[in-house]
C-alpha cells in the first residue's frame, strides 16, 4: 500500500467505526486491521479522540471571529494615545474599555481606561473623572495605582494604571491550597489596602474577590474605584447616585444598605470584606436561597443571618472542591469575627477595618478577640429600648396636633424616679398611640377621600400627605408583630402612595415617592402572606398592590420591573379568580392589569405584543357593564382598554379599527365627563384618549389631528387653571402643548408650531426640576428639545436647531445608558442623531468656513442613528416607519462615505 | 442598500478568481473595517447576549458582501467555495493579527475590573486550526474541503453535498473523520 492508499484506509475503518456503536468498536478494529498493527495504533489514536456529543468546531468561525471582533475596542493597536501605544484591548464595560497599553516613556505596562465611544455623555465623563481623581489620591502597596491621566486628540478623556496580571483571590487560594493562616494574612493585606482607601475618605462600595487580584508574587491588589464614594463632599451625593444608576453592584457582596439604597459609609465595605473572608474561609455562600432569584438574595442580605462559618463547613455536602474541611477551626473568634463584619446594622460592626484586621491578627496570636456573640439579650434589649422611644415620638405628635387636650404624659421618661409615676405615664403613652393610630386612620381613609377628587385642593392634600407620613412612620416603629396592624400599615402606606401617585387618582405626582410607599406596603404584605399563605384577602390586597405598582413603574419608565410588578399580579387575580370567579373586584383588577401589561409593551414600540392584553380586558369589562352598566370604574376601564387598542392597531397597520376603538372611547368619556363635570380622573382620562387619537389620524389626517390636539389642549388648560400647583395637570399641559406643536406644521403652519413647543419645554423643564428621577418626565423633555429643534431647522433657524437637538441628544444618552431595556428612549436617541445630522449637513452645503467640521458631525451623527435603528431593527422593534428612517439615515451615511 | 462599498468588492473577487493571489489581503481591510464597526456600534449599548448579536450582524454583513455579488459566479458551487476561502482567509488573518496582540497568550489572566465576564471562555484557535486542516489536506483533500465549506464557510451538509457532487451521507462521515483528526492534531500542539 502507498502512503495515500494506507490514509484512505485508516479514514475508511474509522468512519464505518463512528457509524457503530462504541462498544463495537474492539471487535471491529479486529477484523479490520488483524494484522496491521501500525495501522491499528492509527485508528485507535483517532478514535480516542471520539466524544460524544462534542461540538469542536461545530459553530462557524464566523462566531468564533465575533467574539474576537466583540473584543475589538474602538482603538487601534499600534495608536498612540498620549506616551502609550495601545497593545490590545483587555476588556470592555458599559461605558469604559480598558486597554493593556505599553508606555514609550517609562517603558512598562499600563492598563488605560478610556470612555467608550457614543457614551461620553457629561454624567459619564463625570464620574470617570471621579474615579481618576480618586485613584490619584491614593499610593499604597495593595491598590492598582494611577500613572497618569490626559485626553485624546478627539477629546475622550483617558486614564493610565498600574497593569494588573493576576487571579481573584478566592481562585487564588484555591488553586494553591492554601492554609487557613496563610489566607488570613493575605486578608490582612487586603484589609490594609480598604483601610488605607478610608483613610484618604474613599469608600471602595464594591469590594469582591475579582476586584481583589493576587499577583504571580503573591500580592493582592485592590482594584476598581469605579464606584467609590468620596466622604468628604456633599456634592458627591448626587455622584454617587447617579453612578449607582449607572452601574448595577455585585449583589452578593453588597451590604444591606446598599440593597435599601441607603447611606454609604466605611462600614459598607466592611461588610464585603466580611462576606469576602466567609467565602476563602468556607467556600461557601453566606447565606441559604431556596431560588437564584437577584430578590430572593436582596432579601436575604437585609433580613436573614447568614450561616455561621463553622457551620457552613460542618453542613459540607462533600462535592465541592473546597479543600478546608475542619469547622473546629472556625467555631468561636473567627465565626464571631465573620459575623461581627456583616451585621445588618452598619454601627453594629467593626468600627473600622484597623478594629477587623486587628481581630484577626488577635486571634492568629492567641489572644482574645472583640467580636462577640450577637446575643438574643442584646437584640430583645435594643426592641425594648426602640419601643419606648417610638411611643414618645407619637405622643409627641399628638400634643402638637391636639394641643391643650392632653396634658405632658410623653414626660415618661423624666418620670423614672417614681416607678408608679412612670408606670402612669407608659399607661397614657399607650394610649397616645392608640389615638395617633386612629387619627392617622380617620386622615388617610375619612378626611382624603373627600377631597381628593376635588379640584384646587392640591395644597390641602399637600399638608394632609406630609401630616399623615409622620404618624405612619412612627406607628411603623411601633407595629411589632401583630397582624392585623401590620395590615392596617400597608393600607396606609399604599394610601399614601395613591396620593402621592396613584395614577388613577388625582394627586401631586411624586412618583417615586409612591413608589416607595407602595414598596413598604408590598413588602409588609408579602410578610404577612409568608407567615399565612391562604389568606385570601391579603392576597387579593398584594394583587392590587402589584398592579399599582406595575402601573407607577410604567410611569416612571421602568418597563422591565413594571412588567414584573404586572405580571405577578395578574398571577395573583388568576389564581384568586379560579376559587371567585364571580367577584367584580377580581375581574375588574384583572381587567385593568391586562390593561397595563398593554399599555407597557405599547410604550416601548411593541404594539402587536400589547393587542391581545387589550382584547383580553375588553372582554372582561365588557361583560362587568352588563351587570353594572353605571360604574365609573368599570367604565373608566373599558375605555382605556378600547384606547390602547385603537392606538396599537393604528401602529401595526390596522388604521380604520385603530379610529373605530378611539370613538367608542370617546364615546365612553365624553358624557362621564359632562355629567361629573369636577372629576379631574375623568377628565384626564378623556384628555389622554384626544392626544391618542390625534396621534392615531397623525400623517393620515393632518386636519383632525390638528382638531384632537386642540380638544385636548382645550381639556388640559381647564385642568391647570382649576388647579395651578397640581403636577400632573401641568404635565398633561406640556404635552398637549407638545402635541399641537406636532400637528400644526403637518397643515402647514410650522411657524406657528414653535411657541407651543417651547411652551412645552419650559413646562417639563420644571417638572424635570422637581422630579429629577421621573424617567418619564426626562423622556419627553427629550421629545418636546426633539421637535423643538426639528421645527427650527425647519425655519431654517439652524443654530437653534442645533441646540435643541443636542439637549436631547444628551437627555437620551443618560436615560439609555441608565436603561438599556429603554427602546423608546433608544429610538428617540437615534431619532435626535439623524435630525442633528440633517442639520449639520444643511449648514455644510451653505457655509465654507467650517463645512469641514460640519460634515464631519453630519457624518457622526448620521452613524449613530443608523447604528441604534440597526440595533432596534434586529431587536424587531423597529415600526415601518421607523424602517423608513432607518432608510434615509443608511441613504445619508452613504452619501457621506462617498464623498 | 449596503454600507460596504460594493463595487471595490466586487471587482477584489473577480481580480481574486482570476487568479490575483494577492486580493484577499486588499479584501480583508475592507471587510474587516465593516465588521468591526458595526460589531462596536451594536455593543455600545451592553447587554447580556451582546455576542450573539454581534454574531448575527457579522453574519448578516458577510451575506451582504456574498448575495450582491453571487451574479458575477460561474455556478453556486464556485462561488460558495470561493465565498468559504475567502472567509477563511480573512477570519485566519484577523485571528493571527488578534493573537499576536495578545502576545503571550495570558488572556484568561488579565482580570481588570469589568473584563470578567469576557475573559470566561477561550474559543479554539482558528490560527492553529487553520494550520491543522492544511496538514489534513496533504492526505485528506476533500474531507479538508469539507471543513472549509462547514466551518468556514456556513454552509449546511446538503449544500456541501451539493457544491461537492457527493451524498450527505458523505459530507457527514467526511466531518466526523475530520474532527477527530483535527482534534488530535491540536490536542498533539498544545501539550
Amino acid at each position: 500500500m502507498t502512503r495515500q492508499e494506507r490514509a484512505q484506509r485508516v479514514a475508511e475503518i474509522v468512519k464505518s467505526a463512528l457509524e457503530r456503536d462504541a462498544h463495537d468498536w474492539p471487535s471491529f478494529i479486529n477484523g479490520q486491521c488483524s494484522s496491521d498493527s501500525a495501522m491499528r495504533t492509527e485508528v485507535e489514536s483517532l478514535l480516542s479522540h471520539y466524544q460524544a456529543g462534542d461540538d469542536f468546531i461545530e459553530k462557524p468561525a464566523l462566531h468564533i471571529a465575533a467574539e474576537t471582533f466583540v473584543r475589538e475596542g474602538a482603538y487601534r493597536v499600534g495608536q498612540i494615545i498620549g506616551d502609550y501605544e495601545i497593545v490590545s484591548l483587555i476588556g470592555t464595560g458599559g461605558m469604559g474599555e480598558v486597554y493593556l497599553a505599553h508606555d514609550r516613556q517609562l517603558h512598562r505596562r499600563v492598563a488605560l481606561k478610556l470612555i467608550r465611544r457614543g457614551m461620553d455623555s457629561a454624567d459619564i465623563v463625570r464620574h470617570f473623572k471621579r474615579e481618576e481623581r480618586l485613584l490619584a489620591g491614593l499610593n499604597h502597596p495593595n491598590i492598582a495605582q494611577l500613572y497618569g491621566s490626559g485626553m485624546t486628540a478627539d477629546g475622550v478623556p483617558f486614564f493610565a494604571m498600574e497593569f494588573v496580571e493576576g487571579t481573584p483571590i478566592d481562585e487564588y487560594c484555591n488553586e494553591k491550597q492554601l492554609s487557613i493562616p496563610i489566607r488570613l494574612e493575605l486578608f490582612r493585606k487586603v484589609c490594609g489596602a480598604v483601610h488605607y482607601a478610608h483613610q484618604h475618605l474613599v469608600v471602595h462600595r464594591d469590594v469582591k474577590p475579582s476586584n481583589i487580584l493576587v499577583t504571580t508574587e503573591g500580592e493582592p491588589k485592590l482594584l476598581d474605584f469605579g464606584i467609590a464614594k468620596l466622604l468628604e463632599t456633599d456634592s458627591s451625593r448626587d455622584l454617587v447616585r447617579t453612578i449607582t444608576e449607572l452601574r448595577a453592584l455585585t449583589p452578593e457582596y453588597a451590604s444591606p444598605e446598599q440593597i435599601r439604597g441607603e447611606n454609604v459609609t466605611t462600614a459598607t465595605d466592611i461588610y464585603s470584606l466580611g462576606v469576602v473572608l466567609y467565602g476563602l474561609l468556607t467556600g461557601h455562600k453566606p447565606y441559604r436561597l431556596r431560588t437564584a432569584r437577584p430578590d430572593e438574595l436582596s432579601r436575604a442580605i437585609c433580613e436573614d443571618e447568614p450561616t455561621k462559618p463553622s457551620t457552613a463547613v460542618a453542613n459540607h455536602d462533600g462535592n465541592s472542591k473546597f479543600e478546608i474541611r475542619n469547622s473546629k477551626f472556625l467555631k468561636g473568634d473567627l465565626d464571631n469575627i465573620i459575623l461581627m463584619a456583616m451585621r445588618k446594622e452598619p454601627s453594629r460592626r467593626y468600627a473600622s477595618v484597623a478594629q477587623f484586621s486587628e481581630d484577626i491578627r488577635r486571634h492568629s496570636e492567641g489572644l482574645p478577640v472583640r467580636a462577640r456573640k450577637d446575643t438574643w439579650n442584646y437584640r430583645a434589649a435594643k426592641f425594648v429600648h426602640r419601643h419606648k422611644v417610638g411611643v414618645a415620638a407619637a405622643a409627641v405628635i399628638v400634643l402638637t396636633l391636639v394641643a391643650g387636650v392632653i396634658a405632658a404624659s410623653w414626660q415618661a421618661n423624666r418620670a423614672t424616679r417614681q416607678a408608679k409615676l412612670a408606670a402612669q405615664a407608659r399607661d397614657r403613652a399607650q394610649r397616645r398611640f392608640e389615638d395617633v393610630r386612629h387619627l392617622s386612620n380617620a386622615l388617610l381613609f375619612d378626611i382624603a377621600p373627600k377631597i381628593e377628587r376635588l379640584e384646587g385642593a392640591t395644597e390641602a392634600r399637600q399638608s394632609l400627605l406630609t401630616q399623615s407620613l409622620k404618624y405612619l412612620d412612627s406607628l411603623a416603629a411601633e407595629s411589632g408583630e401583630d397582624p392585623a396592624l401590620q395590615s392596617e400599615l400597608a393600607a396606609a402606606y399604599e394610601k399614601i402612595g395613591d396620593l402621592q401617585g396613584n395614577p388613577r387618582n388625582p394627586n401631586l405626582m411624586v412618583l417615586t415617592d409612591a413608589l416607595a410607599s407602595y414598596q413598604k406596603a408590598n413588602e409588609i404584605r408579602r410578610a404577612l402572606l409568608q407567615r399565612n399563605p391562604r389568606d385570601r384577602e391579603q392576597r387579593r390586597l398584594l394583587a392590587n398592590n402589584y398592579r399599582v405598582l406595575g402601573d407607577l413603574r410604567w410611569q416612571t419608565n421602568e418597563p422591565v420591573q413594571s412588567q414584573k410588578d404586572s405580571e405577578a399580579a395578574l398571577g395573583l387575580y388568576t389564581g384568586l379568580l379560579a376559587e371567585q370567579p364571580e367577584s367584580p373586584e377580581l375581574r375588574l383588577g384583572l381587567a385593568r392589569t391586562n390593561n397595563d401589561i398593554g399599555q407597557l409593551f405599547s410604550t416601548n414600540e411593541k404594539h402587536a405584543d400589547a393587542i391581545p392584553y387589550f382584547v383580553k380586558a375588553i372582554g372582561v369589562t365588557e361583560e362587568l357593564r352588563q351587570q353594572f352598566p353605571d360604574k365609573i370604574d368599570i367604565l373608566t376601564c373599558l375605555a382605556a382598554a378600547h384606547q390602547g387598542l385603537g392606538n396599537a392597531l393604528s401602529w401595526t397597520g390596522q388604521q380604520k379599527e385603530g379610529e373605530a376603538e378611539m370613538a367608542k372611547a370617546i364615546e365612553i368619556y365624553e358624557p362621564l365627563v359632562a355629567k361629573n363635570p369636577n372629576d379631574s380622573n375623568l377628565r384626564s382620562e378623556l384628555y389622554r384618549t384626544y392626544v391618542m387619537t390625534s396621534s392615531v389620524y397623525e400623517s393620515v389626517n393632518d386636519t383632525l389631528a390638528t382638531e384632537y390636539a386642540f380638544k385636548a389642549l382645550k381639556v388640559a388648560e381647564t385642568a391647570a387653571e382649576k388647579d395651578p400647583v397640581n403636577l400632573r395637570a401641568n404635565h398633561y399641559l406640556a404635552m398637549a402643548y407638545s402635541r399641537v406643536g406636532v400637528t400644526l406644521p403637518n397643515i402647514g403652519q410650522a411657524a406657528e408650531s414653535i411657541p407651543y413647543l417651547k411652551k412645552a419645554v419650559s413646562i417639563f423643564e420644571e417638572l424635570v426640576g422637581k422630579e429629577t428621577k421621573n424617567r418619564r418626565y426626562k423622556l419627553q423633555l427629550g421629545l418636546a428639545f426633539l421637535r423643538l429643534g426639528d421645527a427650527r431647522r425647519k425655519q431654517d433657524d439652524l443654530n437653534g436647531a442645533l441646540e435643541d437637538l443636542g439637549k436631547a441628544v444628551a437627555i437620551y444618552s443618560e436615560l439609555v445608558s441608565n436603561d438599556a431595556n429603554d427602546n423608546a428612549s433608544l429610538k428617540n436617541l437615534a431619532s435626535a442623531h439623524k435630525s442633528l445630522g440633517e442639520a449639520h449637513d444643511t449648514i455644510a452645503q451653505s457655509s465654507d468656513e467650517k463645512k469641514p467640521f460640519h460634515q464631519q458631525m453630519a457624518e457622526r451623527h448620521f452613524r449613530n442613528a443608523r447604528d441604534i435603528f440597526l440595533k432596534l431593527q434586529a431587536q424587531k422593534t423597529l415600526s415601518e416607519f421607523d424602517a423608513k428612517t432607518l432608510e434615509e439615515t443608511q441613504a445619508a451615511v452613504l452619501k457621506y462615505r462617498r464623498q | 442598500m449596503s454600507p460596504l462599498p460594493s463595487q471595490d468588492v466586487t471587482q477584489i473577487l473577480q481580480e481574486w478568481s482570476g487568479g490575483d493571489s494577492n486580493a484577499p489581503a486588499r479584501l480583508m481591510p475592507l471587510v474587516y473595517e465593516e465588521l468591526r464597526r458595526r460589531a462596536e456600534g451594536y455593543l455600545r449599548r451592553e447587554r447580556p447576549d451582546h455576542t450573539l448579536q454581534a454574531t448575527a450582524l457579522v453574519h448578516e454583513a458577510y451575506l451582504e458582501l456574498v448575495d450582491q455579488n453571487r451574479a458575477t459566479w460561474k455556478d453556486r458551487a464556485h462561488f460558495a467555495g470561493v465565498a468559504a476561502s475567502i472567509m477563511r482567509r480573512i477570519l485566519v488573518q484577523h485571528a493571527r493579527t488578534h493573537n499576536a496582540e495578545k502576545r503571550g497568550g495570558k488572556w484568561e489572566k488579565l482580570y481588570l475590573d469589568e473584563t470578567r465576564e469576557l475573559c470566561r471562555e477561550r474559543p479554539p484557535d482558528l490560527v492553529a486550526l487553520d494550520e491543522a486542516l492544511q496538514a489534513f489536506a496533504v492526505s485528506y483533500p476533500r474531507e479538508s474541503t469539507v471543513v472549509e465549506l462547514k466551518f468556514f464557510g456556513g454552509l449546511e451538509a446538503n449544500e456541501i453535498a451539493e457544491v461537492l457532487d457527493v451524498s450527505s451521507k458523505t459530507v457527514l462521515r467526511d466531518w466526523n473523520f475530520a474532527k477527530l483528526w483535527l482534534r488530535r492534531e491540536l490536542t498533539g500542539q498544545s501539550n
